[in-house]
């Protein structure tokens, strides 16, 4: 397994060594750096930004709101969910409210969101408006998946509610849970730096990227834009191993405690 | 306690799966009931357990003291496992006993079925004759008094199955355990008695 496994970590790195190299031809053969810069040059501007304070500020208000923003949203579709499954009316009553969210272009949000709010506020709300619907279909799914079977045995057994959730609702929502905040992690960044970049609100990772397109700094762009999609990779990783270390204790978690009282 | 069915139908559209069926059961006894696949053994089950309304016919339970009719804490092993796959059978057991006994006395009554070892795993580790044990431990140790037993035996091996069976004898005291089977040595080795099923799809005691 192994050699086979190192050759294929091997092969994509020459993918990308090859992409990146097509990038620099790229950059080299069109030699105006407002329309494509090249990845060293890219690389330079974001050595350059590193050293600076504003460039973490930005950083840390744009991470803290959009985090914010998600984990509002993550808990509220998810409460939202139990209750619409428990309860068919509210579902039939949020049914218009959740296909409205999920239709309305994030622009329009945007603009009614700076007449709301005001734009230092801007990213969380967004974040929260489309990452809501998302949990809270995902939710739904995830719970109507439990098995009828082992329902049946909960009501034969007269299981308790909370048995019941930890038991049986718990592993059949966690999968659906997980794939649902793979795509939603991605999204709360993608239109949370959008909205930014609209409402421009002061030391955001938005703020930055308007600034780069003001004055034409298009290496600044592909400086940040890097560091956008590391900043949301990593806490998409860091979210999904929380909820993944939830399933398996959901499984197993007991299993050191009985070994050492065995 | 004394259970009574009468003329219990049941039909599936055109299927008629109970076709009048009537037969008394008393507490503390065990019943075999012993008839082909797709008679209607499961559909009966479930309908003591509530799962299922019957079209018409009389389910009684009457209380050993007189002038009682009371509804009985049932326990089941279906068909089927019905097991949550990712707890250990520890755990399956204990989400139904709630906090009647501690762990420590359902790990020891489980290793009268199950392997030592085989307790801390998922229960998606264990054989299939690992999850039918685990399923009848479940069903022995939750507190009932009527206990039905869908096939409880599928998948274990002769000498499993006989020690086994002296468990549940010796768990289902008092109790009216019904419970369905292929094997004639079963109704011997519980000392059962032999429920049949007759051609007209009927169910009735046969003693």
């Amino acid at each position: 397994m192994k050699p086979f496994l190192s050759s294929s970590a091997l092969r994509r790195s020459a993918v990308v060594l090859f992409w990146l190299l097509v990038w620099q031809a790229a950059a080299m053969l069109i030699r105006n750096d407002i329309i494509l810069v090249g990845p060293f040059d890219a690389a330079q501007a974001l050595l350059r930004l590193l050293p600076s304070g504003e460039f973490w500020l930005s950083i840390a208000h744009s991470f803290a709101k959009i985090s914010l923003g998600f984990l509002l949203a993550f808990f509220g579709g998810l409460l939202l969910g139990g209750l619409a499954c428990r309860f068919p009316l509210l579902r039939e009553l949020l049914a218009p409210i959740v296909s409205l969210l999920k239709s309305i272009p994030v622009a329009s949000f945007v603009i009614l969101a700076l007449i709301w709010v005001g734009s230092r506020q801007l990213a969380v709300f967004i974040a929260f408006l489309v990452v809501l619907p998302m949990i809270y279909v995902h939710t739904i799914a995830g719970l109507e998946s439990a098995d009828p079977k082992l329902l049946e045995m909960a009501q034969v057994f007269h299981m308790p509610a909370l048995k019941k959730i930890r038991y049986i609702y718990v592993p059949a929502l966690l999968p659906h849970l997980l794939s649902g905040c793979r795509v939603a992690l991605g999204m709360s960044w993608k239109s949370g730096v959008a909205a930014e970049v609209i409402g421009v609100p002061d030391h955001s990772i938005g703020e930055r990227l308007y600034m780069s397109k003001i004055y034409l700094a298009t290496s600044d762009l592909f400086a940040w834009t890097f560091v956008i999609i590391v900043i949301s990779a990593l806490s998409e990783r860091i979210f999904l191993l929380a909820l993944s270390k939830l399933q398996r204790n959901g499984g197993t978690g007991h299993e050191t405690d009985h070994s050492r009282t065995a | 306690m004394k259970l009574t069915i009468r003329e219990l139908h049941k039909s599936f559209g055109e299927l008629h799966v109970l076709n009048g069926v009537s037969m008394e059961l008393e507490s503390g006894r065990a019943y075999c009931l012993m008839a082909p696949s797709g008679s209607g053994k499961t559909t009966l089950f479930r309908i003591l357990m509530g799962l299922e309304t019957a079209d018409c016919g009389e389910i009684r339970w009457d209380a050993d003291r007189p002038g009682g009719t009371f509804t009985p804490r049932f326990s089941a092993v279906f068909q089927e496992d019905r097991l949550c796959e990712a707890f250990t059978p520890v755990e399956n057991v204990m989400m139904v006993t709630g906090k009647r006994f501690p762990e420590t006395q359902i790990r020891s009554e489980l290793c009268r079925l199950l392997p030592e070892e085989s307790l801390s795993r998922p229960v998606s580790t264990l054989s299939g004759g690992m999850k039918r044990r685990t399923a009848i431990g479940r069903a022995l140790l939750a507190p009932s008094d009527v206990l039905l037993m869908d096939e409880p035996f599928t998948g274990l091996d002769e000498e499993t199955r006989s020690r086994v069976i002296s468990y549940i004898k010796e768990k289902t005291a008092g109790k009216l355990v019904l419970l369905s089977t292929h094997q004639e040595e079963d109704v011997h080795l519980l000392g059962a008695e032999r429920l049949g099923l007759t051609g007209e799809a009927q169910i009735r005691t046969d003693s």
